[in-house]
């Protein structure tokens, strides 16, 4: 595993040196071109506009939108007074056992002028748009927070149960609101979980393609074009390979950077404890 | 406890021996035929060909005795693309179709025969037009023979018009004229999204450059010296700048952004030819600029029987699409583009690869799928068929628009400079002015070709 994992990335590194292409000249025989690549890459605005995309789409759909509600979900469905629990929670995960692609389409026919997402709004007096056209960034955010929600709920909900029920107990004693409890008892406790949590939906989300692409297509025009769109745009559309490993190479940096972040903080939260 | 274990470790054995007995015989089939002497022959074709190609390749298997392997790509999947990949994985089948600009950039990267020593005596190749047969064509080779052309056009939703007075049967004479009418249509249809169906952006790909763009630019300025063209054949140089360029930018920025005639989200759905068929059908769209195939595709979408009539259909249309008005710019435009079939340059099986693509294109599987497909042929035998002539739509196109008609600028690296196309159609919807979007197209010309071969006409 670890001497494929080399291999690839070696070639990989290789590769975004060079000019190779899928058809033409450059197919038959690719030039070392150094790092001419990455200069065009960084020449124009294609990159920082992809990642700029990609951040706010990573930020709100995951660590805010995902992250924020499944918590909330988890906290809210412990209460003993909410019934049907088991209900909610199959929900969930119907969401996020269908595939990305399908719901892509789901979501395509939500969202259209025509779609059911306005004829919830039009009690609140919203007049039908194409969420598609009009609001294509908050649609996929809207889309991927509905999708990935139940990753978060069940992985905090999981690591709730950890939490012995007598700390909240002393504390509702000593006389701590349920505010307190959250914030000083049990999200502490938990510190870890919810950091593995944001780690993974992080990746998962930077890098997330069949959803955004079968929604939107990257579009309309660059606005929904993050970068895992732009490498298979230039890889698999355009043929360009020696440029589309160059995206790669800094989509994995960038990954490898927060995952960094997220370690530095676990590991201070270990040393803490 | 032993023993048990040790009866269900011999069991698992029995299991496992007696699934791969049971596999055996597939796991060796498909090797069977090929060690037995019989050649297999692979071929990849789309799958709306299967109708010629099923009884061409029952031909082909009785007069050779091979065996023949067929891959059929579904219809939506982008055939281009896929055999692009196919070719570059090494995956590809021994003959496959493919798009004729792909010719100079597939023979380039060695993966497509050259097949000049079959051509001498081959009567049904000799038949196909010069001009179509030189497209295929590469550094003195011939790379590919192309079967089925087509012309673009402008599509029009007869009772769009007749809702602001016009004919049904009206032609524009100019951009201007078209756009006065895409206005007024939107205005007496409020709730019609796509007035004008222009092909934008990179998620259509080509379609993009050579439906939408490509047609605006050939019209709209003079031809002198290639102006309204993106490369300059005499010079051997992409145009990075041009009048023409950028007057055509500006009519996708009149249509996006100034006058709203179209929203976007029709060009990013997961099935937008599906979706724009389906919005021309029920009246969603009145002018589309798009191909000589979509007449068969609309009456699908309107779930009527397939064969095109050979009166006026009471929905749709079509007229030439006008130049822009500008003096010595060309009264309307047609570009065409086409496929065929090519050889894998890694197959053995050569002499067979061309005898398979000898027997698929003779008229008489050919000719009947042509005309009653509403397809263009690119062979004068086939024009001569009786089941073509009769066909009144085919006979208007060809005569009307296939002899103006140019081809594309596919040149090695055409690939390239059409995604730069797309890339700057896609500026204009991402609020980048005319201007904006043409620097944009030439600053990726130069740093993909160097500056040196890339034109200023602007200055």
């Amino acid at each position: 595993m670890v001497c494929i994992l080399v291999v690839c990335s070696l070639w990989t590194v290789t590769v975004s040196f060079t000019n190779f292409a899928l058809i033409g000249k450059a197919a038959k025989n690719p030039e070392f071109i150094g790092l001419k690549n990455y200069y065009n890459l960084f020449r124009t605005n294609f990159l920082f506009h992809s990642i700029k995309i990609t951040g706010l789409y990573t930020l709100f759909s995951a660590l805010i939108g995902q992250s924020l509600l499944g918590f909330s979900f988890a906290i809210i469905l412990r209460q003993p007074q909410i019934r049907f629990k088991r209900i909610f929670e199959a929900m969930f995960v119907i969401s996020w056992v269908i595939p990305d692609i399908v719901i892509s389409f789901m979501w395509g026919a939500f969202a259209s002028k025509a779609g059911f997402l306005n004829i919830i709004l039009s009690p609140f007096g919203a007049e039908p748009i194409n969420w598609i056209t009009t609001k294509p960034l908050l649609t996929i955010i809207i889309a991927n927070i509905w999708k990935g929600t139940a990753w978060s709920y069940m992985l905090l909900s999981a690591s709730l149960d950890t939490v012995p029920p007598h700390l909240s107990e002393a504390a509702s004693i000593d006389g701590a609101s349920k505010w307190q409890t959250l914030t000083r008892i049990t999200i502490p406790y938990i510190y870890q979980s919810i950091l593995v949590n944001l780690l993974l939906i992080t990746i998962w989300t930077f890098g997330q393609f069949a959803l955004i692409y079968g929604i939107t297509g990257g579009g309309p025009g660059n606005a929904t074009k993050v970068i895992s769109i732009l490498l298979y745009k230039e890889a698999f559309e355009s043929f360009k390979f020696g440029y589309g490993t160059a995206i790669s190479i800094i989509m994995t940096l960038i990954i490898g950077g927060f995952a960094c972040i997220y370690f530095y903080f676990m590991k201070k939260a270990d040393n803490h404890v | 406890v032993k023993g048990r274990a040790k009866k269900e470790y011999q069991m698992k054995k029995c299991i496992l021996l007696m699934t791969i007995l049971a596999i055996a015989p597939f796991l060796f089939a498909s090797g069977s035929q090929e060690s037995t002497g019989t050649p297999i022959l692979s071929v990849t074709y789309g799958e709306h060909m299967s109708e010629f190609m099923d009884p061409a390749i029952e031909k082909f298997k009785a007069e050779t005795g091979a065996e023949v392997e067929t891959i059929v790509i579904p219809q939506g999947v982008n055939a281009d693309e896929k055999v692009a990949l196919d070719l570059a994985g090494g995956i590809a089948t021994d003959v496959f179709i493919m798009d004729t600009y792909r010719v100079p950039e597939f023979a380039e990267a060695g993966y497509i025969k050259d097949l000049s020593g079959y051509t001498a005596d081959w009567s049904d190749y000799q038949a196909i037009h010069g001009g179509l047969r030189d497209v295929c064509n590469f550094n003195g080779g011939v790379y590919a023979v192309p079967h089925q052309t087509d012309v673009r056009m402008l599509w029009y939703y007869r009772p769009a018009l007749e809702s602001i007075g016009l004919p049904g049967d009206w032609s524009p004479r100019n951009w201007d004229e078209l756009l006065d009418a895409a206005e007024k249509i939107k205005a007496a249809n409020p709730s019609m999204e796509y007035p004008i169906y222009l092909p934008v952006g990179t998620k259509m790909g080509e379609a993009t450059t050579m439906q939408g763009f490509y047609m605006l630019l050939l019209g709209s300025s003079p031809e002198e010296n290639d102006g309204n063209r993106l490369r300059d054949r005499g010079r051997q140089k992409w145009i990075g700048k041009s009048p023409a360029i950028l007057k055509t930018l500006e009519f996708y920025d009149t249509v996006f952004n100034k006058k709203e005639l179209s929203n976007t989200d029709i060009y990013y759905t997961p099935d937008f030819w599906g979706d724009a068929r389906i919005s021309m059908a029920s009246g969603n769209t009145a002018f589309m600029l798009g191909g000589s195939w979509e007449y068969r595709r609309f009456l699908i979408a309107n779930g009527e029987p397939e064969t095109i009539p050979d009166t006026p259909h009471e929905l749709f249309g079509w007229t030439a699409f006008p130049g822009s008005g500008v003096r010595g710019a060309k009264d309307f435009t047609c570009i065409s583009g086409g496929w065929a079939f090519a050889v894998n340059e890694a197959t053995e099986k050569e002499d067979l690869a061309v005898k398979m693509i000898k027997t698929v294109i003779e008229p008489d599987f050919l000719g009947p799928y042509l005309a009653n497909r509403g397809r263009t042929t690119t062979s004068t035998d086939i024009t001569e068929m009786d089941i073509y002539k009769s066909r009144v739509y085919l006979k208007e196109t060809s005569e009307q628009l296939l002899p103006y008609t140019t081809g594309r600028d596919t040149y090695p690296g055409y690939s390239k400079v059409s995604l730069f196309i797309q890339q700057a159609t896609e500026a204009i919807l991402d609020g980048e002015t005319p201007r904006e979007a043409m620097d944009l197209y030439y600053d990726n010309l130069v740093a993909e070709f160097g500056e040196d071969q890339v034109l200023d006409l602007t200055k």
